[in-house]
């Protein structure tokens, strides 16, 4: 169905938040908590449908959820970080309750704040082991 | 109490510090202490330091970058704190230019300025990145915390560097403040800080890992500050 755009597009997921740099503009997205699980199965290349089965079999979830998702995927299309891709089995093995603490809505907020950091970060030159730069003349 | 902490951290680099530490001799302002960290150097490192009797000098065993700048941070007390790398230098201008902006702009909480890289290598010798870094043309790199001189009230408030990370510490604590609404843009428009550009061949992950890992941070930072916009 769809995967990551990693041409442009650098995604990380822990402590169930989702979060996704866009390293050739430095804007970076966040979303809420139901939308980082969404987003997480929508990366790995589970099907729309199964994830929002997954979802609707979570208490209180809204008879509208479908057009919140089908919404959801559009302004990840939009801003590239989805493009076409296979589609992978699974995508609606049951979510935690915990994932909609914050509700049902799924956002896509876009930030600038660290854009200049991002994209004028130059490489460091460290030897990643030491942490410290080690020369040809130490070697 | 001085008013500026130069602050050094070193590992295994007899050759250069000097040369470092002789730079900030040289400086137009007197207010400073100079502090170096010798995080577990096995060449004559400490020896080298030893002769400057106006540096201390702080031995730990090796324990990476972040580990030695929080350990310069804890052990010295000016209200001012700047980095230098042990194989940089500064313009002799560099702490009286930066010490009169902050008394002149007292919303600042850190100052940067413009660096200059230069080389004793031939450019047969240099790598595609080390020639990059040369290039006078190229848009000057503004916002680096080896340049900066910094309130200490800052590290006071935002923490020192995380130890998680043997590198990318600077980065991530500028993203840090940079979340924490900390105003970057204060930038002296004059090259004070000198890079030094090293042999051509350094030991070095491949970039493509480099830039992975870096990215990893700043999400990591963002994700930080979500959960905890204090």
């Amino acid at each position: 169905m769809y995967r990551l755009n990693e041409e442009k597009m650098f995604y990380d997921m822990a402590d169930g938040q989702a979060v996704v740099i866009n390293f050739v503009t430095g804007m970076y997205y966040g979303t809420t908590m139901l939308g980082s699980m969404v987003l997480d199965r929508l990366v790995r290349g589970n099907a729309p449908e199964k994830i929002s089965a997954a979802v609707k079999a979570l208490p209180g979830c809204p008879e509208n959820f479908d057009q919140e998702l089908d919404c959801f995927i559009r302004k990840l299309q939009e801003t590239e970080i989805l493009i076409p891709g296979k589609t992978v089995p699974g995508g609606d093995e049951p979510m935690d309750a915990k994932t909609v603490e914050e509700g049902f809505a799924l956002t896509l907020d876009e930030f600038a704040e660290v854009q200049d950091l991002i994209l004028a970060d130059p490489i460091h030159d460290v030897d990643v082991e030491q942490g410290w730069p080690v020369f040809r003349e130490e070697g | 109490m001085p008013r500026v902490s130069v602050l050094i951290p070193a590992w295994n680099r007899e050759s250069l510090l000097g040369a470092a530490i002789e730079s900030v001799l040289k400086q137009t302002c007197r207010d400073w202490e100079i502090v170096v960290v010798d995080d577990g150097s096995t060449d004559r490192t400490a020896e080298l330091v030893r002769r400057y009797a106006c540096v201390r000098y702080i031995y730990q065993p090796h324990s990476g970058i972040s580990a030695a700048r929080n350990r310069a941070l804890k052990e010295s007390c000016g209200e001012l704190i700047a980095w230098l790398d042990s194989d940089d230098l500064y313009e002799p201008s560099k702490l009286e230019r930066q010490t009169a902006y902050l008394d002149a702009h007292p919303e600042c909480e850190i100052v940067f300025c413009l660096m200059r890289a230069y080389s004793e290598l031939s450019r047969e010798h240099l790598t595609v990145r080390q020639k990059w870094m040369l290039d006078p043309e190229k848009e000057p790199y503004r916002t680096c915390l080896a340049g900066a001189c910094i309130r200490r009230q800052l590290y006071e408030r935002l923490g020192g560097y995380d130890m998680r990370y043997p590198y990318l510490e600077d980065s991530e604590w500028l993203a840090r403040a940079r979340l924490d609404g900390v105003d970057l843009g204060h930038c002296l428009e004059e090259a004070l800080y000198l890079r030094h550009v090293h042999d051509g061949q350094i030991t070095f992950s491949h970039e493509m890992v480099n830039k992975k890992q870096m990215l990893s941070m700043y999400a990591d930072v963002i994700r930080r500050k979500k959960k905890d916009p204090q």
